[in-house]
């Protein structure tokens, strides 16, 4: 595989030249990309980075990022080495340092009608596809980095599945971000439409090189009537990195979505997945496994709103901590007036493995309808005495016990992440993450 | 002369949570034997069961356990069970996203190592609990099911008796196995028990009813009162305990023939 090392960051804009830029209308752009640069650049100045004192960022500062002078990179493409992130799947998108890689994408043999470009290519050559969903900001809650991203992304990942499109085997959106001489900032966007009745599996994995750098990636999903979407987050940033994502769904009547996020990488990490039950009937689950260790901050935070009636949804998001690690979890459940026969559940358990981690788990519910199911429980706390007891009595010696009860614990997610090699990627990082790796409690 | 015995129990006093709960407890098991230990609540018999197990929250103050000549006090909960102590639980515990079989070739190779014997293969393995399951009448469907998610109280008793017979330990405690049994399970889990009665083996039947002692048959009968063994003697001595309660029984020792004859 081919690699090279950029070398043209260290050129690259400051984020405040970027803003400028951003804020100035480019006439080589369509006028809805220059609105959605223009209202960014409009909203970032207007709030700059979240601080503690807002209520969404409370656990989670982010003064080391807003006191790191990133460099925008140029969007000139580069290559690099992907091969420990490749999934076998059958076909590839590759985004490095926010732009399309297109000597690493494999993106033939895809079924007429579906496409699978660079989001740059797609609204220069299907500007009319793109136009309806990118960028949309309602129904969603503003976001600083939405907005960051809106004014800076360069490319990124467009998938398009036609009505009643199927396509088989998986579709990996792989975001890789480089190593550079100082820190850099990245802005990869992708734009996923799953026409009506249409069916895809896709892995997006995040990924990068060992220093400091920012990722920002904004993920727009809109599932049509009747499509089913499986998608999974691999996120896997670099040690030193630090990733603030922003995962938005749209859910039309019927549609089915699975969408996990496996956060293992980045020093600090923050993601936001907003969804939004637009048509009736629709069935969302939304899945999360995060193990952290070192002094790593992981940040969930969830919004699912059913805005019609006879959706549901379910969060199980889970964490396995150790160290000084620390995680948050934000989960909020919105049922508007008239969304009745809502059935929405949510759950966020955490597993301590050392006595300094810390978590601060904070589910929320508001129900505007009257005839609703609604659920929600957090739990914080270390391995089951009475169970490790129970297996030691058994010849098991206690860090076997405890790497079999924490493997289990975790495997409830795992179990559920709708892509196979993703799901075995994930384990992976479970195993590395326990002290005896070669636990397999096999439940069928 | 003698072989060492199995268990050599010498004045154990142990405290739980800064109570002290067994007072001057002795006890000795040899190869082959069922020996019972009734006991009205509280007197402390599951007690003897935990620190006999090794739970670290019950600390033995004064005292000694020998199990093979060995000093217990020196073994944690997992070393014990790899040399052949066997704890069947008053309440098993429920280990969700853990199969029963997984768990079960987790410990028997654990064992196995420590012995050192190989290593059991999948294969092998199936066909060992396929033939132990018959003992207790487990359905097999359970097995491939979390350890005992979702498992009746008597389906959570025979997968106990399960367990010790594919562990094949040298000394099995059973903590009030038989409660919540109906007549049936009871008459399962004691065949069970029976099965595996074999000269090199011993048992330790914590029991609060006579009633088990029906179907296993015991050597030895003792009473436990007070953190300490009052009375011992033969099976009569169950029944004379089902006839007329703990009640007539003080509360200090009574040496019996069978003691003395030791």
């Amino acid at each position: 595989m081919t690699s090279a090392t950029s070398t043209v960051a260290a050129h690259g804009r400051s984020l405040e030249a970027a803003l400028e830029q951003a804020a100035v209308a480019d006439p080589q752009e369509p006028r809805f990309v220059s609105d959605l640069r223009r209202r960014g650049a409009e909203g970032f100045a207007g709030t700059g980075f979240p601080t503690p004192r807002q209520e969404e960022w409370r656990f989670t500062n982010l003064k080391r990022i807003a006191d790191t002078p990133y460099r925008v990179p140029s969007s000139d493409p580069v290559s690099a080495a992907i091969d420990e992130w490749c999934l076998p799947a059958a076909h590839r998108l590759t985004v490095v340092d926010g732009v399309l890689a297109p000597g690493l994408s494999t993106t033939e043999d895809l079924p007429g009608g579906v496409i699978l470009t660079g989001l740059a290519d797609a609204i220069q050559r299907h500007p009319e596809m793109v136009e309806p969903y990118l960028g949309r900001d309602e129904p969603f809650p503003a976001h600083a980095f939405a907005d960051l991203n809106g004014a800076l992304f360069e490319d990124g990942a467009f998938l398009w599945l036609p009505p009643g499109a199927t396509v088989d085997g998986l579709i990996q959106l792989l975001f890789v971000t480089t190593s550079h001489p100082a820190p850099v900032a990245v802005f990869p966007r992708t734009l996923i439409v799953a026409g009506a009745g249409s069916a895809a599996e896709v892995v997006a994995t995040h990924a990068g090189a060992a220093g400091d750098y920012l990722s920002c990636p904004v993920t727009e999903i809109a599932v049509e009537p009747n499509a089913n979407l499986r998608h999974t987050t691999l996120q896997e940033e670099g040690a030193a990195g630090s990733q603030v994502a922003v995962q938005r769904l749209l859910l039309g009547g019927d549609a089915s979505v699975s969408a996990h996020w496996v956060a293992v990488g980045a020093k600090l990490a923050r993601a936001d997945v907003q969804a939004v039950l637009t048509g009736e009937g629709a069935d969302l689950e939304l899945g999360g496994l995060y193990m952290t260790g070192d002094t790593q901050h992981v940040d969930n935070h969830l919004l699912v709103r059913h805005a019609t009636p006879h959706g549901t949804s379910r969060q199980l998001y889970k964490g396995v901590l150790d160290d000084r690690s620390r995680a948050v979890f934000n989960g909020r459940i919105v049922v508007d007036h008239g969304a009745q026969k809502t059935d929405a559940r949510q759950s966020n358990r955490n597993l301590l493995l050392s006595d300094r981690a810390m978590v601060n788990s904070n589910p929320q519910l508001e129900i505007f309808a009257d005839d609703v199911r609604c659920t929600h429980g957090s739990a914080i706390g270390r391995l089951d005495e009475d169970a490790l007891f129970y297996l030691r009595s058994r010849g098991l010696e206690p860090a076997a016990a405890e790497s079999l009860l924490t493997y289990a614990f975790a495997a409830e997610v795992l179990e559920r992440v709708p892509s196979a090699p993703a799901r075995r990627r994930a384990e992976g990082f479970l195993r590395s993450h326990l002290a005896v790796g070669s636990v397999s409690p096999e439940v069928s | 002369m003698s072989a060492t015995p199995v268990l050599d129990v010498k004045d154990l006093h142990v405290t739980v949570g800064g109570r002290e709960i067994l007072r001057g407890l002795d006890l000795e098991v040899n190869a082959g034997e069922v020996h019972a230990i009734m006991g009205p609540n509280g007197s402390g018999k599951s007690t003897l069961a935990q620190a006999l197990a090794g739970r670290e929250e019950y600390e033995v103050t004064a005292g000694r356990i020998l199990y093979e000549g060995r000093d217990l006090e020196e073994m944690a909960a997992d070393e014990r069970a790899r040399a052949g102590i066997f704890l069947a639980f008053q309440y098993p515990v429920e280990i969700p996203g853990v199969s029963n079989t997984y768990f079960l070739r987790t410990a028997l190779n654990a064992i196995r190592t420590h012995r050192g014997e190989p290593e059991l293969d999948a294969m092998d393995f199936l066909g060992l609990i396929r033939e132990r399951v018959q003992l207790v009448k487990l359905d097999e469907e359970l097995l491939k099911r979390p350890v005992n998610e979702g498992f009746s109280g008597g389906e959570k008793k025979r997968n106990e008796i399960f367990q010790m017979a594919v562990l094949e330990p040298r000394l099995g405690i059973l903590d009030e196995t038989d409660s919540g049994l109906d007549i049936d399970a009871l008459r399962i889990v004691a065949d069970g028990v029976n099965a595996l009665r074999s000269p090199d083996r011993a048992f330790i039947l914590i029991t609060h009813y006579q009633r088990l002692l029906n179907y296993i048959v015991p050597d030895f009968v003792h009473v436990l009162k007070g953190g300490r063994i009052v009375r011992s003697g033969g099976r009569e001595l169950a029944l004379e305990l089902e006839r007329q309660g703990y009640e007539w029984l003080g509360d200090e020792p009574v040496a019996t023939a069978e003691a003395e004859a030791r």
